[in-house]
Order: structure tokens, then C-alpha cells, then sequence
């Protein structure tokens, strides 16, 4: 996993998923066609619609937050960018 | 589940009794059994097992031996279980889903033990608020608000809107 896909990893962590949520985000990543190891900004739209789907199912209703928390990540990369 | 939530009254000995044959549903036992497994004498429990029969909570079967029957029926419970497992395998994976759900779960003729004993096994591994969500978006997913709530009661998992 690269960087940003460990920072969306802690993110599902810390929803109560703990273990699992490795497990989650890989097989998320694998079924969007993205690759965990190198995961951009770019995918983070068709991975959230993903987990927009599964995470309520875990999680009910902090489900919005968490996903709110993996697209702020986009803000905050592209702060560093600059 | 507790009995005061099942009868709308407190009793000790009676709760004792209905929280022991809520927990064997749909097996039957005799005011003797009871009052050994509980160590309560056996005319209270008699008279305890008399009085919820009486009252509509359990069944008396033949020759005076009573029961609770579940309000989960096998074909629920079996459907619960299988809309569990089949989402776990499409968000973690077959592979981790088959290391937490052992594939005795899917196979037993005892659903209801199974779904029982699926509830324990998501609380041990994801914790009992997650494992609680899971079952009740899956139940609320599959059946109509009465016997959701019924289903939701009987699995010991708070009900959005009672939770204190």
C-alpha cells in the first residue's frame, strides 16, 4: 500500500473496523480495478463510491463521516502539492 | 434479551427463568430441570412457569414441561446468515470472510444457533457495536419494521431509537 492508501486505511481504522479494514480497502481497491500500491488522488472518486455502498453496512451511519474524511484527503494532498 | 422486556414486569425469579429459556429457545424443560439448572425450588418454579404460560410468553407442552419458542424461525435465521456472510465476502473477501466464519455456520440444521453464534463471532472480531450494525442492517435490509424489531429483540441488539 502506498501512502495515501495507508492515510485511507488509519481513516477505516479508526471507525471501529479496525483489522479488517486492510482487508476492506484491499479488496475495495481490487474490485475498482485500483492498485493499493499506487493509489492517486485520481482514483479516490470510484473508490468512495465504493465504499459508499459497503460501509454502512459496518459502520450505519458514520459511514458519511468516514467517506467525508477520505475526500477531505484530496484537499489536504493538494495543500501539500502547493 | 431481558424479561421485563418480553413480560413489561420485573420478577427476579421469574426473570431468571424466561432469561434461561430465552437463551434455549424452542427446547423443552420441566419445572424440575429448571429448578435445578437455576437452583430455585422446584414449586416456585412451578408456579413461575405456570404463570408465563399462562400469560401467553411461553408454551406448556405435554406432560408439564414448558418452552419458549422463538420468534425466529430456522428459514429467517438461516436467510440472516446467509446475507451476512455473502456481504462480508464482497467487502473484506472470500479468503478473510472464511477465517471468521467458519463454513459450519452455513451447513448446521440449527439456524438459529448459527445465527447466534455468528453474532458472537462478528463481536469478537469487530466489536460489539459494529457486529450489532452488521446484523441489523442486514435484518433491516431484508424484513418489514415489526418482525425486524422482533428478530432485533431476541438477538439481544438495541433498537435505534430505545438505545439509552
Amino acid at each position: 500500500m502506498n501512502a495515501l492508501a495507508r492515510k485511507i486505511g488509519k481513516i477505516l481504522e479508526e471507525t471501529g473496523l479496525k483489522q479488517m479494514s486492510v482487508h476492506l480497502l484491499a479488496k475495495q481497491c481490487d474490485e475498482a480495478g485500483l492498485n493499493s500500491d499506487a493509489l492517486t488522488l485520481n482514483d479516490l472518486d470510484l473508490l468512495v463510491d465504493r465504499l459508499e455502498d459497503i460501509l454502512p453496512f459496518f459502520i450505519g451511519q458514520n459511514a458519511e463521516i468516514a467517506v467525508q474524511r477520505i475526500m477531505d484527503l484530496k484537499l489536504e494532498e493538494r495543500k501539500e502539492e502547493f | 434479551m431481558k424479561s421485563d422486556e418480553i413480560r413489561g414486569k420485573e420478577t427476579t425469579k421469574t426473570d431468571k427463568v424466561l432469561e434461561f429459556l430465552v437463551a434455549n429457545p424452542n427446547k423443552v424443560f420441566s419445572p424440575s430441570e429448571i429448578g435445578e439448572v437455576l437452583d430455585i425450588d422446584v414449586s416456585i418454579a412451578t408456579t413461575v412457569l405456570s404463570r408465563l404460560a399462562s400469560e401467553g410468553v411461553i408454551l406448556k407442552e405435554e406432560r408439564g414441561q414448558y418452552m419458549y419458542e422463538s420468534k425466529i424461525k430456522p428459514d429467517v435465521a438461516e436467510k440472516i446468515v446467509k446475507r451476512v456472510y455473502n456481504t462480508l465476502v464482497q467487502s473484506i473477501g472470500q479468503k478473510v470472510t472464511d477465517t471468521i466464519i467458519n463454513t459450519d455456520f452455513m451447513n448446521t440444521e440449527d439456524h438459529l444457533k448459527a445465527l447466534k453464534d455468528l453474532r458472537d463471532v462478528l463481536e469478537k472480531t469487530f466489536g460489539k457495536m459494529t457486529a450489532q450494525n452488521m446484523i441489523m442492517v442486514t435484518v433491516r435490509t431484508e424484513f418489514d419494521p415489526e418482525p425486524c424489531e422482533m428478530i432485533l429483540r431476541e438477538l439481544d441488539i438495541p433498537i435505534p431509537g430505545e438505545m439509552s
